[in-house]
């Protein structure tokens, strides 16, 4: 049977892996104690290419672009160097001039190619923790202990803040007058997501992140327009935060919480960490295992999708569906004592 | 291989970007047969971010099937076949579960050399990023153009433009501007120059690029102006979808060592399958293979020798559907509908499996809608291929062989739900077998067709197929309810069944997939029923199937009603004419 990831866990081990895009160095070492805003690794990245119409900034022609050129192809020039000029009268002179230190890469028909000397990225922790693994020249590993929520979508990079549940009920809608400045900073909590104010507020006020339970389908093109991080725990639609995470993020309110929307390194899930002082050796890494009978699943796909359950038997044989499909899956009991057949593809295991 | 030499058994896996697809193949009394065959979620970008893990999930969800060991303590494939009957003689596998190739265009000239790349492109595993038309774009715009392809993040610059023999100023600056472009990036960031156009630049644009871009060069696209060359050019982007993609896969080095012949891309394998299917079983109008998967839809023409392909990267049901929605509208798909379903909930149904790929549907809404963008990634992506024919897609869809494959297809709970979807999607006319790929594995018969032909046959014939039966369409439209075919059906064991079928209709005749009978059609004046004329019957043997006989009847260019409830009643009832 495949094994499964359980999508939620409220107290666990939580080991991410930081590479460098580019093979850089290295400056930790294991054992190390990081906090999210420590440089572990660091490497140098191409610049920006610019273009400069030269033609048009001087006012002359494609050919005679050339003659105005003041640098080499392949020379260096320094922040606001000089480029390109031309003189047309005593007091009439334009120029072109580099935005910031690079090198010139050539010259097209009027064109002037420029790349902008290259940059130092700084690869941080992103996590308070213990470095378990180095990779030489690309990252390190690093080890806490904390909650883990995994969203079945993201977006907006990485937001760290204080965790504020703006609502009381799983199934509240985030909406505007949700949304306060005192927020500011802060991760924020709704259960779902349907009204575009509130996001707007939200990025206004310098909301640090928002994790909701589901968010309206016509929200997420906009979500994907702003930076704002932003984490979907069940999915698209109008379903409510599962209650045992949303239970668990009422019990970790006012702790700092890391909310990473687009995909954070190799698993690419968009996730919630909540770091807990736990002891390591207390803890468990979230592995991946087979389904078992007793463990509790989520179900992720309508009209079940946010519904949490129990597996009380799993048929070797498959099954028929509702709709006549014929599936492996499991019984699954769900809070009020209904129980339902649902494909293992359909499921996700919690904690 | 117990008995020395020949091989017997054969495991064959395709790992596609949804899921991965195994089956064993043995000989069971002096035949191969297909003995087993699992589908498991492909692990790649989640936690198991190792393609060869799903793989040896799908082989431990065989051993219990087959009463076999496949994998050894170290979770490698057993090969050969132990004498104790624990492995196989063979491994072979397919993949497609890479990414598309990220290419930008670069032609001389919209309307043909820019046309001839988009072509080639359609029928490899390429995703279009950028267009750039170096001849009609003002000099400023064109150099914009060509400083964004650095962000990008491109795997092939694909250029062309230019007859042989014609100027190459404007392509030897374009490649000069490139060199400069990317001379400043890390080697692994710049993408591969390839070059179709004009033979009489290559040498220059090579002095150019050298020591920056990896240069190719193949035949031009557009050697001369009303003569079009595109093979080459299609089989340098498969390499390179081999190279830049297939090969950086994690765990595809792993699945390599454990294969007995190099691992085929699934939509080569699956052309070579259809190619040899279309061969021995002399399909004069050849065979149309529709293959909707999770995030990709590829279409396949084997006719008159020819094989075409139009693969639409990031179109398909899942993953896919995203994609499908920005480029054709959630109405579009919703078209297909036989219930009530607003734009919102549709969209939310197809965000959600978007975002859960392996999740199957679990109500009426769910269902029909991935049939609907089955339906839709089909007529969207069909024009692609017909434009690769010699008469750029005038002839009419006549195909002996309409094949159906991929998940929703292959797990239709109804057959006449599939054989519709089928009819709704490629709307073939003439006389046309529909048929599945049940098991999932007509890529995997592919490449065991390299290493052992007769294994792939026999499993072709006895198990490859779930043969629906066989639709007959006319072409042309006649007023709905006007009586538009005479049917006369003759059994062969005397029975004779005789109906007319009404415009708009479908309707079914029983005839088993082993039974034979005589069908002798007379359409309405206005129809023709392939026979190149309307109004023109004809008399022919035909061989039946689950479903037997399908008479479609309503009229090509299928048109569905304008009304949205007379438009979904009209689907309902159709469907409700095809299931059984």
């Amino acid at each position: 049977m495949m094994p499964y990831e359980a999508r939620f866990s409220p107290l666990t081990q939580i080991v991410r892996r930081h590479l460098l895009p580019e093979p850089g160095r290295v400056l930790v070492q294991v054992g190390d104690r990081v906090q999210p805003d420590d440089v572990i690794a660091e490497a140098i990245l191409p610049g920006e290419v610019a273009l400069f119409d030269l033609a048009e900034a001087l006012g002359v022609d494609a050919l005679s672009a050339g003659r105005a050129l003041r640098v080499r192809p392949g020379q260096e020039v320094p922040p606001q160097g000089l480029l390109a000029s031309r003189r047309r009268f005593l007091w009439l002179k334009r120029e072109v001039r580099a935005p910031a230190a690079g090198v010139v890469r050539g010259v097209y028909e009027g064109s002037l190619l420029f790349e902008a000397k290259e940059r130092l990225l700084r690869l941080r922790a992103y996590l308070p923790g213990e470095i378990i693994e180095i990779y030489p020249e690309r990252g390190a590993a690093v080890r806490a202990t904390g909650a883990l929520a995994y969203g079945a979508w993201g977006h907006g990079g990485e937001g760290r803040g204080r965790l504020v549940l703006a609502v009381e009920e799983p199934s509240q809608p985030l909406g505007w007058p949700n949304v306060r400045l005192a927020h500011r900073g802060a991760i924020l909590v709704g259960g779902t997501l349907n009204d575009h104010r509130a996001i707007f507020r939200a990025k206004q006020f310098r909301v640090a992140g928002l994790v909701v339970g589901s968010i309206h389908p016509n929200l997420r093109p906009l979500c994907e327009r702003l930076p704002l991080p932003i984490l979907v725990t069940e999915g698209i639609g109008s379903a409510p935060m599962m209650t045992a995470l949303f239970e668990c993020l009422q019990r970790c309110e006012g702790r700092w919480a890391f909310l990473a929307g687009r995909a954070p390194g190799p698993y690419g899930h968009p996730e919630l960490v909540i770091p807990l002082s736990a002891p390591v050796e207390s803890t468990a890494l979230t592995v991946p295992r087979p389904l078992q009978e007793g463990l509790l699943v989520r179900l992720t796909r309508p009209p079940y999708l946010g519904l949490v359950g129990r597996v009380v038997s799993l048929p070797s044989a498959p099954q028929k569906t509702a709709i006549g499909t014929w599936a492996k899956g499991a019984y699954v009991r769900l809070s009020d004592g209904e129980t339902l057949f649902v494909p293992l593809t359909n499921l996700e295991v919690i904690g | 291989m117990s008995a020395g030499t020949a091989i017997e058994s054969i495991l064959a896996v395709d790992v596609g970007s949804t899921f991965t697809h195994a089956c064993l193949l043995d000989r069971v009394e002096g035949v191969y047969r297909l003995v087993a065959t699992v589908e498991v979620p492909t692990t790649l970008g989640g936690p198991q971010d190792d393609l060869s893990l799903g793989v040896q999930q799908a082989l431990a969800e065989l051993e219990p099937i087959i009463q076999r060991r496949l994998l050894d303590d170290a979770q490698e494939v057993i090969l050969p076949e132990r004498p104790s009957g624990e492995g196989v003689d063979a491994f072979l596998a397919t993949c497609s579960a890479a990414s598309p190739l990220r290419c930008a265009l670069l032609g001389l000239t919209d309307d043909l050399s820019l046309h001839s790349a988009r072509r080639a492109c359609s029928a490899a595993h390429t995703v279009i990023i950028q267009e750039v038309a170096l001849g009609g774009t003002p000099r400023s715009e064109r150099h914009r153009a060509l400083a964004a392809l650095r962000r990008a993040s491109l795997d092939v610059l694909l250029m062309v433009g230019g007859v042989d023999s014609g100027p190459t100023a404007l392509l030897e600056g374009t490649a000069r501007f490139l060199a400069a472009l990317y001379a400043g990036l890390p080697q692994a960031k710049r993408p591969v120059l390839l070059f179709a156009g004009n033979q009489e630049a290559r040498r220059s644009i090579a002095e150019s690029v050298r020591g920056v871009l990896d240069y190719r060069v193949v035949e031009n696209v557009r050697p001369a102006l009303h003569v079009e060359n595109l093979a080459e050019l299609g089989q340098e982007l498969a390499l390179l979808y081999q190279e830049k993609k297939l090969f950086t896969l994690p765990g595809y080095e792993r699945l390599g060592r454990w294969s007995t012949a190099p691992i085929m891309a699934t939509h080569e394998a699956l052309s070579a399958m259809l190619q040899f299917v279309a061969q021995q079983r002399r399909l004069p109008q050849g065979i149309l293979c529709l293959d909707v998967g999770g995030n990709n839809t590829l279409l396949l023409a084997s006719r008159e020798g020819a094989l075409h392909r139009a693969v639409g990267a990031h179109l398909g049901t899942a993953q896919g559907s995203r994609r499908l929605v920005e480029l054709g509208g959630i109405a579009d798909i919703r078209q297909w509908l036989p219930i009530a379903l607003s734009a919102e909930e549709a969209y939310a149904y197809l965000e959600n499996a978007s975002l859960r790929p392996h999740g199957v549907p679990q109500t009426p809404e769910d269902l029909y809608l991935t049939y609907a963008v089955v339906r839709q990634a089909v007529r969207l992506h069909l024009e692609a291929l017909r434009r690769g024919w010699p008469d750029e897609g005038t002839s009419p869809m006549v195909f002996d062989v309409i094949a159906g494959r991929g998940g929703a297809l292959a797990h239709a709970p109804q057959e006449g739900l599939a054989a519709l979807t089928l009819l709704d999607a490629a709307q073939p006319v003439g006389l046309a077998r529909l048929v599945l790929d049940w098991a999932s594995m007509w890529p995997q018969l592919g490449a065991v067709a390299r290493v052992a032909p007769l294994a792939a046959t026999q499993v072709l014939e006895r198990d490859g197929f779930c043969e629906l039966g066989v639709a007959l369409s006319p072409i042309g439209n006649v007023p709905e309810g006007t009586p538009a075919l005479e049917i006369t059906l003759r059994y062969e064991d005397g029975r004779v069944t005789e109906a007319t079928v009404p415009a708009g209709a479908i309707a079914r005749f029983p005839l088993g997939a082993q039974e034979r009978a005589t069908l002798e059609v007379r359409p309405h004046r206005d129809l023709d029923i392939g026979l190149g004329r309307p109004g023109q019957g004809g008399r022919t043997e035909i061989r039946g199937g689950r479903l037997g006989l399908l008479v479609d009847a309503r009229g090509r260019p299928l048109r569905l009603p304008e009304d949205a409830e007379a438009r979904r009643q009209k689907i309902a009832a159709w469907l409700r004419s095809l299931c059984l």
